[in-house]
């Protein structure tokens, strides 16, 4: 077979390998053709090589001054560059630095992904517990479901819902543990802090007085206590409820207090929700000779809300699950929490002691109110307007617009000349109400007196809220006060107290002066004359200053100014503990 | 290395390789101008690395190795050029250029004709191996394997050798190859 083209070139520049090489060499010395074109190739490389080098380009003066620009530039660049006299470490040295510094970085960089993915429960519950503090200061309603179900040795469970309505700074407190069909298994609650009452149908067909409990809390752990039995694990709970200290349910604060007993193992994890979103699951595993007891916190991975807290019995013969899933957790208006939570009506059943009632009581509980119940009311739902308008600045003369949609009654601050919806909020306060206090606002004050909204000096701005509040008196004059629920009364306060902090504070830009403790005068019978006071010694002030600037009166009309405005609040304080005694001795028998 | 001893090495370089370089670069580049900027780029990048105390094998792999990314660096140039400029500045631009015109007239008019019947791959392939580059060295610059050296460079001779026996063939071919 004859040598390819390929092969002779290789046999020419001695690239082929020693087996085929013997082979080419072989053939060729037999082989004519392959010969000539052997030769063939060798002339034309013979050729081409002579030709190369007769070629005249580049012409030898290209050469010279092409060197000696590059001799220019070497010794330019030699200029700037400088020899490290550092002794050059050889290039394995070198790279087995680098290779070495790269393993300690990718090692070091996965061990730290692998620390910071790793989860810590401590950290968990600590984030939880500053949501759940910061959630639980104001005034919240929960709302949970319940479920004790045993697993172990027959499968059963039962489904109940807990909800807790809870006001830390007045001390009002209820929770309330039922059926899915509603009906009542257990509930709590404190109308004021020396006030408990407890209703349990299973024991007591009527509300029970208890006197203030000071007890340590029930620890979780104690649920378990009676017995692991469906009926004995809820009585458990309601223990529990009882026996813990007027707050919202935490679970981080469970959590904390349950991990931090001795032999406790704690983990933290990652799971899914059915939904498919994020959680933080903490673990507490306990074990005793009796039995394991184990505490699950769910929380959502983004934001720590508590979703869910369950604790887990396990003895060789029995298993039962207890879990506390979140349905709600929302801040409530002090006025919600205080139509749930009012001193039940407590006929005693057997006429001596309400703590052995008859069984046939119609047991006196509070119901879980309804935004009607307040609406139902005529003095409340026009001090929730008032409150509302309050709030918008409508009350200082800021122009407003009212509405009503599927939300409720919406109230839109408008801006100064343009009239543009600026910023707006619902209330659940009926749109009559609303334009009904509105109306109460527009009263003009009594001639001769100029309030101006625009008009900025501090006699101008105290008097506008002494207006507000000489209007608040006449629209909510003694007999209607001292009869209002105590709701509406917080709000009546909350709005005489912000006028009057804020008419203080003007006036003492005026620089009057203040009234001495020793010449203090008596105070006005109630708040309504005080503010009435307080808003003639004002408008006396202005027409005053603006006709003799220095007058003896200045001073007495000063002393009497500072102390109406100490008086107000004092005065519908008095008047609320006056009510609230009144109210208790009637229905006291 | 030492400064004296790096100069001299490069200029004993210089003196061997930069015809090649530059016919390489001229071939490449279509351009004397711009082929003589990079073979200066070249050999002072070669001085550099000596200087910095670069370990370099092969040279002359090296050297070549440096002239076609440089080339290769100038092309991509051109392209993003030319998709900036407006045809008038392009004309522009290739109007400027010769400056050594009878230098680079001298590239035409000696240059060995049957060169031109070659593709740019099977001239690259000639021009390395006439400068006794070694068949896997030719591959690695190239980034071909062995086989494809070797196919490469049988097709260019036989290609110069019909060349070589019309003449008029290789002219119009040549010509072809300029337009394309």
């Amino acid at each position: 077979m004859h040598c390819t083209d390929e092969e002779l070139l290789l046999h020419v520049d001695g690239e082929l390998s020693a087996l085929t090489e013997r082979r080419v060499k072989n053939h060729l010395k037999s082989c004519w053709r392959c010969r000539t074109r052997l030769s063939q190739y060798e002339e034309q490389i013979h050729r081409l090589t002579t030709r190369m080098d007769e070629w005249p380009f580049p012409p030898p003066e290209w050469s010279k001054e092409a060197k000696q620009r590059l001799e220019r530039r070497l010794q330019d660049f030699e200029v700037g560059f400088s020899e490290s006299p550092s002794p050059r470490f050889p290039q394995w040295a070198v790279r087995g630095a680098l290779a070495a510094a790269l393993i300690l970085c990718l090692g070091g960089g996965f061990l730290w992904m692998r620390q910071s993915r790793q989860l810590r429960p401590a950290e968990v519950i600590a984030q939880t517990t500053v949501l759940e503090r910061t959630l639980y200061e104001q005034p919240v309603h929960q709302k949970f479901s319940v479920k004790i179900a045993q697993i172990r040795p027959v499968a059963k469970a039962v489904s109940t819902e807990l909800e807790i309505w809870c006001d830390r700074g007045s001390g009002k407190f209820a929770s309330r543990l039922s059926e899915n069909g509603g009906a009542i298994k257990h509930a709590l609650w404190r109308p004021s802090v020396d006030e408990e009452f407890v209703y349990r149908p299973a024991v007591s067909r009527s509300v029970i007085r208890r006197s203030p409990h000071r007890e340590t809390p029930v620890r979780l752990v104690s649920l378990a206590d009676n017995g692991l039995e469906v009926e004995q694990l809820e009585a458990g709970f309601m223990q529990w409820l009882e026996s813990r200290s007027w707050t919202p349910i935490s679970f981080a604060s469970d959590i904390s207090t349950w991990s931090a007993e001795d032999g406790t193992i704690v983990r933290a994890e990652r799971v899914h929700d059915e939904q498919g979103s994020p959680l933080f699951r903490i673990t507490a595993e306990r074990k005793s000779r009796r039995m394991v007891a184990v505490l699950t916190v769910e929380v959502e991975s983004h934001n720590y809300w508590p979703r869910l807290q369950k604790l887990r019995f396990e003895t060789p013969e029995q298993a039962v699950d207890f879990s506390l899933q979140t349905t709600s957790i929302r801040p409530v208006r002090p006025a919600e929490i205080a139509s749930v939570v009012y001193p039940p009506d407590l006929t005693p059943a057997t006429g001596t002691t309400a703590a052995i009632p008859r069984r046939d009581e119609v047991p006196a509980f509070p119901a879980q109110p309804a935004p009607d119940d307040i609406d139902n009311e005529p003095a409340s739902a026009e001090i929730e307007a008032h409150y509302a308008l309050h709030k918008a600045g409508a009350c200082l003369g800021q122009a407003v617009r009212v509405s009503q949609d599927s939300d409720g009654t919406w109230i839109w601050k408008l801006a100064g000349e343009s009239g543009a919806q600026v910023e707006g909020f619902t209330t659940p306060v009926a749109i009559e109400h609303v334009l009904g206090a509105l109306a109460d606002l527009r009263e003009a004050p009594p001639v001769g007196i100029q309030l101006p909204a625009e008009d900025s000096r501090p006699l101008a701005v105290a008097l506008r809220h002494a207006w507000a509040m000489e209007r608040l008196a006449l629209r909510f004059p003694r007999e209607r006060s001292s009869s209002m629920s105590a709701g509406s009364r917080r709000l009546l306060a909350l709005m005489l107290r912000e006028h009057a902090e804020a008419a203080r504070k003007a006036y003492s830009e005026l620089g009057m002066p203040a009234a001495a403790r020793a010449e203090r005068l008596p105070a006005p019978p109630d708040w309504q004359q005080s503010a009435s006071d307080l808003f003639a010694s004002l408008a006396r002030l202005q027409e005053l200053l603006q006709v003799q600037p220095a007058s003896d009166d200045l001073a007495r009309l000063g002393r009497t100014i500072d102390s109406r405005m100490q008086s107000i609040v004092a005065a519908l304080s008095r008047e609320a503990r006056q009510g609230a005694a009144q109210r208790g001795e009637s229905r006291r028998p | 290395m030492k400064q004296e001893d790096a100069t001299r090495l490069v200029a004993s370089l210089f003196d061997e390789w930069a015809p090649f370089l530059l016919r390489y670069g001229v071939r490449m580049t279509r351009s004397f101008e711009i082929a003589d900027d990079l073979v200066q780029e070249v050999f002072l990048a070669l001085y550099i690395a000596l200087r910095k105390g670069k370990r370099i094998d092969n040279l002359k792999a090296w050297t070549f190795g440096a002239l076609r990314n440089q080339v290769l660096k100038h092309a991509q140039y051109l392209e993003r050029r030319a998709e900036d400029l407006e045809p008038s500045e392009e004309l522009d631009l290739i109007a400027a250029q010769p400056c050594w015109p009878d230098v680079a007239a001298g590239f035409d008019e000696g240059a060995p004709l049957d060169l031109s019947v070659l593709s740019v791959r099977e001239e690259e392939a000639l021009l390395l191996r006439m400068q006794s580059f070694k068949y896997r060295e030719i591959a690695s610059q190239l980034g071909i394997s062995t086989k494809s050296v070797c196919t490469l460079l049988a097709r260019a001779l036989k290609k110069l050798q019909i060349a070589s026996r019309h003449p008029e063939l290789a002219r119009r071919r040549r010509s072809a190859w300029e337009v394309s």
